[in-house]
């Protein structure tokens, strides 16, 4: 569990040691005086990412060179570590440290698996299949590191073919790169589709959060059926149409179909919002199954959005029930009956309240 | 504002051109050589020179060469049966080293990338090709780097190859993907070769 969080120099922040030492800490404050940042440096300490922006670099406050956060974890038996991250403007400085030491990203990731479930990721699970394929490659991703290199592989291959495409290039000079993608796309649809078996095994079991759970099916669909190698062979004069390479996991989405509708792009807010909640929650009953030495984070912003009371509720004691939750809010008083930490962000300086 | 002497920062210029030199890597090359005796830098320079006028690239290979052929290709001793083709001389450097290799090579001069407008034909394949058309080859491993691109360039040429009486075969894993064959250690690279299997392979 994250006992406190340090930062200097991090967004509207006033430099400070916050104490979050508690299952459920709800943050209250009115917009833009800083409680995102505070969950937002919680979150970097943890995966060294932001859940707002692509570039972390941009919670680097203004004027400042480089920023720096530091979280206390205590784990089982009272041990302690200090991980720190310390992010500067230009590229390239960043460095991690753990209990002083610099370290490398592969030994600093996943010492605090972490989740994030933002204010705005309605709109952009609704609107974007990249949205949704990105959710999917998270989860494949802190499941198994093969995944990024195999992604990074995939859009490397991609790029190659569609320039061959553009350029009109023989069938021989397409090949390799054809069975360079059917090996990688594979993989890569192979993990997520894992990850969706397991998340549907747990998506039923949040009824008062998401009651359409137990009926929901997760659904990936492919954007061609049958093995992809096969697929690219059948698009290729489709292909040198477009220009472009139309099958593929690129092209892939996730659905959660109720009765043959998708609730992800047809749903209401509230259905969409509840339906990405119980996915998130089965996603940290996983890492829990798989890690059980290390005490997942779980970031709740605007948690107040597009839910009702009763889903609210709902939502954040399932939550604290599977991870340290960090919740912010700008109602007072949420969640009471759950005794949680409160703190009140105003003009960047973050207080307790009560 | 430059507050280096014009010859050192004219210098820096160069050495920053360098892999794997940065701007303050090449100030501390240009301030040790500013120290050097006249002998010694002339020597450095007549070193540099030479290498345009007096380097080739082997005529049957592809390898760096200071005659028509490299010492490789020259050597009685080497086993002409197996053909090991590579992106580059410096993996040709890096192989030899590891000492595990008795054959000879086939330096490609770089991997198969449409977007940076390499083609097959931008690479030495067709001499590859005539080599193994000319007969006597039994074994062409394609060690190409662990990239997309340089697996690419391997599946290109094995399939090139597929007709002909030869055995085409890949060096195991165990080279980190993304990595180069020049970085690999030699131990790594011997237990890569020796595990190597054949590229069309079904398993
Ligand atoms: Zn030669």
């Amino acid at each position: 569990m994250i006992a406190t969080v340090e930062t200097r120099a991090f967004r509207n922040l006033r430099d400070a040691v916050v104490e979050l030492e508690a299952r459920l800490v709800v943050v209250e404050g009115d917009n833009a005086q800083g409680k995102t940042a505070l969950l937002e440096a919680a979150y970097l300490a943890a995966t060294t990412r932001s859940f707002r922006t692509r570039d972390p670099r941009d919670a680097i406050a203004h004027g400042a060179a480089t920023t720096i956060v530091r979280a206390l974890v205590r784990g089982a038996s009272d041990s302690e570590i200090e991980l720190e991250i310390r992010l500067g403007r230009d590229r390239g400085t960043r460095a991690f440290f753990v209990g002083k030491s610099p370290v490398k990203l592969p030994e600093y990731l996943g010492l605090v698996p972490a989740l994030a479930l933002a204010g705005d990721s309605v709109r952009a699970m609704k609107g974007s299949p990249a949205e949704r394929r990105r959710f999917m490659d998270r989860a494949a991703a802190a499941a198994r590191p093969g995944h990024i290199r195999d992604l990074g592989d995939y859009r490397r291959a991609l790029g190659h073919r569609n320039r061959l495409l553009r350029d009109g290039a023989p069938d021989r000079a397409l090949a390799p790169w054809d069975e360079i993608l059917a090996r990688t796309g594979e993989a890569i649809r192979s993990r997520r589709r894992r990850e969706l078996a397991s998340w549907q095994h747990e998506i039923g079991a949040w009824p008062e959060l998401f009651p359409e759970g137990a009926a929901a099916r997760l659904a990936y669909r492919q954007s061609a059926e049958g093995p992809l190698a096969d697929a690219l062979q059948a698009s290729r004069a489709d292909d040198r149409r477009l220009r472009q390479t139309t099958v593929g996991p690129h092209r892939d989405d996730l659905a959660v179909e109720l009765e043959g509708v998708d609730l992800l792009r047809f749903g209401s807010a509230g259905q969409v919002r509840a339906a990405l909640a119980a996915l998130t929650l089965a996603q940290l009953r996983a890492i829990r199954a798989q890690r059980a030495d290390s005490e997942p984070l779980l970031i709740l912003d605007d948690v107040d959005t597009d839910l009702d009371g009763g889903r609210q509720q709902a939502l954040l004691e399932a939550a604290t029930r599977e991870a340290q939750t960090l919740a912010s809010t700008t109602e007072p008083g949420l969640a009471s009956s759950l005794a949680p930490l409160r703190l009140r962000v105003a003009g960047g300086a973050v207080g307790r309240v009560g | 504002m430059r507050p280096l002497p014009e010859p050192i920062e004219a210098l820096v210029a160069r050495l920053v051109r360098l892999p794997g030199i940065g701007r303050r890597s090449a100030q501390r090359l240009a301030f040790h050589l500013a120290r050097e005796k006249p002998d010694e830098l002339a020597g450095l320079a007549r070193a540099i020179e030479a290498l345009p006028r007096e380097l080739q690239t082997c005529t049957r290979c592809g390898n760096l060469a200071a005659g028509e052929l490299c010492a490789i290709c020259s050597d009685p001793r080497r086993d002409e049966s197996v053909i090991c083709v590579v992106e580059q001389p410096e993996n040709v450097a890096a192989i030899e080293r590891s000492g595990a290799f008795r054959g000879v090579y086939h330096v490609l001069g770089g991997a198969i990338s449409p977007l940076r407008s390499v083609g097959p034909d931008d690479l030495r394949i067709d001499g590859l090709l005539e080599r193994v058309a000319a007969g006597g080859v039994e074994e062409v491993i394609l060690a190409t780097n662990p990239t997309v691109e340089g697996e690419a360039t391997a599946l290109y040429i094995a399939r090139q190859l597929r007709d002909r009486p030869v055995r085409v075969t890949r060096p195991a894993t165990g080279i980190p993907v993304g990595g180069d064959l020049e970085y690999v250690d030699e131990a790594t690279l011997s237990r890569a070769l020796a595990a190597r299997r054949g590229v069309l392979d079904e398993d």
